[in-house]
């Protein structure tokens, strides 16, 4: 039994999953995901290692492309259409749907150029307007004060934290409607993690956020629904077979105190996982 | 079962598996043994490259430095005035010399320093455009050379003399003296270690230097008192004989004794001599300045000359060895290096980006890097043959130029009939531009037309055993002499590509109709022909053989660099939306170009020392003119200090040393420019 929102009409989805499986060459990674993302909040996937969240992830932005096995099944509508369909091209979908990833990378570039660089391969290179852009887009992941002085500053010599708000500046910059992040604070320190998590209340507010994480305080603090995964089990001609399922979706207070399902609670509760 | 399990446990306790305090301290010292065993074997072999690298430039070094011997034609003191040098004689002054010192006429020397018309031209030129740029006598100024070659001896001389004058500052005047008067030559050289540590010799190896001589005469005189005294003795034995040969037996054997004695010493003091004459040459030969003096009295000897010198690297060949310079040689390399770099970098990087970024792991992709991998361990010489097939051979028009309109044309049967006409009156007849055969006629019978057009066709083809490439005139006489089918022989020097002259043919051309001033306009005919041989052995054909040769060292360091690019760097790129190729050129790339500069700059150093295929492919080892584009003929660094160590003579040793160490230079500047690019790269990003 799954526990998912009934989808309300009234109400505006960036993004809505619908009956996704992933597949990596003859493996079923992940089954039948059902989804809906609400405009402007923040979705937080939590769930034990191995469950499929960061693939679910992957697939919104067409990332797990770039897998030569990976294969998706079912439908990811964004503005009423889907994503997976033939005429949609990965690299629009990338530059509307943005990704932060759980290492900070930013390019072995300047601050300037690595936030520059979105703009700069959709053909925008004034200087002028790239200017402004770099300057909005650090003022957007907090970071502007930091920098403003040193932009042509290797982007590889800022601290952890610093540079994963570089990279979520870089990802603004080009104006996304949807913002993944995977595990975005999970190689920063309490103090780092902190700043990402105030940044996406405050200065990210009104974007549409997902994120997976293994931090569940991380979940209860910065999300507004959650997505519980978990792994299911079976034995296959002697064999073990190992997928993920999503087991309930709900508004991120509600999944907390209140879970729908037993494996929920046990999870929340620290039983496992 | 309670108390099995108690035991059970009370004996892991009991039980180590780890060694004990004192196993582990010997355990230990064995473990730091082994560190201080690699250390060792790392030091040892650290030792043994400096200990290369040492001997390598000792030498090197000792060669291309080192003591001479000059002995001048005409001494430069000959030519002044007592008490004055060269050093201070006025341009009219230096002039005043080279008019009446000089072997060759005031005209050779305008031609050869002044002029700026070929050699053909001169004649024909205006005095104006013979100087080039430079500047013509008032008087000069509306004659043509032949003009001037028309006048007057005195006359003649003033007016070369006025344009050399005006065209040539004194210290060019002083190098013409230096070249065309004083004429020095180098007679004997020595190594640098010889400068240094034997130049003269030492008072007491003067002294004994000194002495021997007296001493050989004394014992000289020895020898001779001791022979007169065995003479004595031995009338003494003859007397005896006489008297009775019997009676006196004790007698002779006695003096025969003592005459035995004599001859020991004789023969002790023979050796003697001939230590003390091994013991003078040994000296001589360590004391520069005893051999000078013994053996070249009229040289001038310099301690400290360098074989690397302005001249040595700003003049063309020569076959003696202290004229000879590396200008075409360092030009040639560089060229070749040029074209190296702009063949392999943009096809090298471009096949790694391919098979790293786009190729699917397809069995033809698979076979593709298999056999590029394959390819970087195929030893060069086989890419010389490989260079030799396509691009001299097959690709004959392209290396030489031809389809572009520069060099020589292919011999088409049309030429070749023409050529042929233009010597001997025969009609030969073609079709569908394809020779034939010939119009009966008094010359040529039908099979010698039909060698002669055959030896200019095998031309098309340049052959293996023709490394060279062009065709010497002894090759041409005989190939002639061959289709004509004539008796007798034909003895032109191969290395001399001078013009044959009649004492070098022996030819009976009594049984032919064709005559000697045929024969040899074929032959020249011939030789003219063969240049387009020579033709497809260009500076580019050799580049694009060492580039294939490099290609694949390229390809793989490239490949390497490209795999070191992290993946988020890339996932960053796509993230952001950017295209495949986006994510190569603005992200990977850059992040690749020190590693791949790294492994380029590798590759390219063995293409400068490269000399096997340039061998097979055809660099000219003696070339007197500065490579002017991809299409000219070419000789390398390597290829020239090839061809002077394997000169007998020794001074060619000593330059060949000198060569080494400017190729040695010019890798080692390559290399620093490409470190320094790839650092400035590298701190940018």
């Amino acid at each position: 039994m799954v526990y998912v929102p009934e989808i309300d009409e009234s109400k505006d989805y960036a993004v809505r999953l619908e009956e996704l499986n992933v597949y990596y060459g003859s493996y079923h990674a992940v089954k039948d995901i059902t989804i809906p993302i609400e405009r402007g909040k923040i979705t937080a996937f939590i769930g034990p290692s191995g469950c499929g969240k960061s693939t679910v992830l992957r697939t919104i932005n067409r990332m797990n492309d770039l897998i030569p096995s990976a294969r998706v099944d079912g439908r990811v509508m964004y503005r009423g259409q889907n994503l997976y369909a033939d005429s949609i091209d990965p690299v629009e979908v990338r530059r509307r749907i943005g990704m932060v990833f759980q290492k900070p990378n930013p390019f072995p570039k300047s601050i300037y150029d690595n936030v520059a660089y979105g703009a700069r391969l959709l053909g925008v290179n004034k200087k002028d307007i790239l200017d402004e852009v770099v300057e909005k887009s650090l003022r957007g992941a907090a970071l502007w004060d930091e920098v403003k002085n040193d932009l042509s500053k290797s982007g590889m010599a800022l601290s952890g934290g610093q540079q994963q708000r570089l990279c979520i500046a870089r990802t603004i910059a080009v104006e996304p409607d949807v913002i993944l992040m995977d595990e975005p604070a999970s190689a920063l320190d309490p103090i780092a993690t902190q700043r990402i998590e105030q940044l996406m209340r405050e200065e990210l507010a009104g974007y549409t956020i997902i994120i997976v994480t293994h931090n569940m305080q991380q979940a209860q603090r910065a999300s507004d629904y959650t997505c519980f995964y978990n792994i299911r089990k079976q034995e296959e001609s002697g064999k073990e077979i190992r997928w993920g399922e999503l087991v309930e979706m709900r508004p991120t207070e509600e999944l907390f105190n209140n879970p729908n399902s037993e494996e929920t609670m046990d999870y929340i509760s620290g039983r496992f996982g | 079962m309670v108390d099995n399990q108690m035991t059970n446990m009370k004996k892991r306790d009991t039980v180590h598996y780890m060694p004990s305090e004192s196993e582990f301290q010997q355990g230990l010292k064995r473990r730091r043994l082994y560190g201080r065993m690699g250390e060792a074997l790392y030091y040892f072999s650290i030792f043994i490259a400096i200990l290369a690298l040492v001997t390598l430039f000792y030498t090197v070094i000792n060669q291309a430095f080192g003591a001479i011997a000059v002995v001048n034609e005409v001494p430069p003191a000959s030519l002044v005035a007592e008490g004055q040098t060269l050093d201070d004689l006025s341009a009219e002054a230096l002039l005043d010399i080279i008019r009446t010192e000089s072997g060759r006429p005031l005209q050779i020397i305008v031609l050869d320093y002044v002029s700026s018309v070929p050699r053909e031209n001169f004649a024909q030129a205006t005095v104006t455009e013979m100087v080039g740029g430079g500047t013509v006598p008032d008087e000069l100024a509306d004659l043509i050379v032949n003009d001037i070659r028309q006048m007057e001896d005195e006359a003649r001389d003033d007016a070369f003399i006025s344009i050399l004058l005006a065209n040539l500052d004194e210290t060019e005047l002083r190098r013409i003296i230096d070249r065309e008067i004083v004429k020095p030559q180098i007679v004997e050289a020595w190594k640098l270690s010889d400068a240094v540590l034997n130049w003269a010799a030492t008072p007491r190896e003067q002294q004994r230097l000194d002495e021997i001589p007296q001493l050989v005469i004394d014992f000289e005189a020895q020898i001779t008192t001791l022979e007169a005294q065995i003479a004595d003795l031995e009338t003494q034995v003859s007397d005896l004989r006489e008297q009775g040969a019997d009676e006196n037996r004790a007698e002779i054997t006695e003096v025969n004794s003592q005459i035995s004695a004599l001859r020991n010493d004789i023969e002790a003091l023979n050796d003697d001599i001939e230590a003390l004459e091994g013991e003078e040459i040994t000296l001589v030969n360590n004391n520069i300045l005893v051999d000078v003096e013994r053996n070249f009295s009229d040289a001038e000897v310099i301690r400290y000359h360098s074989w690397i010198n302005d001249e040595f690297l700003t003049v063309p060949m020569s076959s003696t060895p202290a004229d000879a310079g590396i200008r075409t040689a360092i030009l040639g390399s560089v060229y070749m290096i040029m074209i190296v770099i702009l063949v392999t970098l943009p096809i090298g990087v471009g096949t790694a980006i391919y098979l790293e970024e786009y190729a699917n792991s397809s069995w033809l992709n698979r076979m593709i890097e298999t056999n590029v991998r394959n390819l970087a361990g195929v030893p060069s010489i086989i890419y010389g043959l490989l260079g030799l097939s396509i691009f001299v051979r097959a690709l004959a028009p392209l290396m030489s130029g031809v389809v572009f309109g520069v060099g020589a044309e292919a011999p088409t049967d049309a030429r070749i009939i023409d050529a042929l006409a233009d010597v001997i009156s025969v009609n030969f007849v073609l079709e569908d531009e394809r020779y034939v055969g010939i119009e009966e006629n008094d010359l040529l019978t039908s099979e010698q037309a039909r060698e002669l057009v055959n030896t200019f066709r095998r031309l098309r083809t340049p052959g293996i055993n023709n490394l060279y490439g062009e065709v010497p005139p002894e090759r041409a006489a005989n190939a002639i002499r061959q289709a004509l089918d004539l008796s007798g022989s034909v003895d032109i020097p191969v290395d001399r590509p001078s013009d044959i002259t009649e004492n070098m043919i022996d030819l009976d051309f009594s049984q032919s109709n064709i005559t000697y001033e045929q024969y040899l306009d074929l032959t020249t005919t011939l030789v003219q022909f063969g240049s387009f041989t020579v033709r497809s052995r260009t500076l580019l054909a050799a580049a694009l053989t060492l580039s294939l040769l490099i290609l694949p060292i390229v390809i793989i360091n490239s490949q390497e660099a490209l795999r070191a690019v992290p993946y988020a760097y890339r996932e960053a790129s796509y993230g952001l939306g950017a295209t495949q190729w986006q994510t190569i050129w603005r992200t990977v790339l850059p992040a690749a170009v020190p590693g791949i500069m790294t492994g380029t700059i590798l590759a390219i150093s063995r293409a400068i020392g490269e000399t096997a295929p340039l061998i097979v492919v055809g660099a000219s080892t003696f070339i007197l003119t500065d490579p002017s584009g991809p299409f000219s003929q070419f000789t390398v660094l390597p290829i020239q200090i090839f061809n002077w160590t394997a000169r007998p003579q020794g001074q060619f040793q000593f330059i060949a040393a000198a060569a080494i160490l400017v190729l040695l230079t010019l890798v080692i500047m390559l290399n620093a420019i490409a470190i320094i690019l790839r650092n400035r790269y590298s701190i940018r990003n």
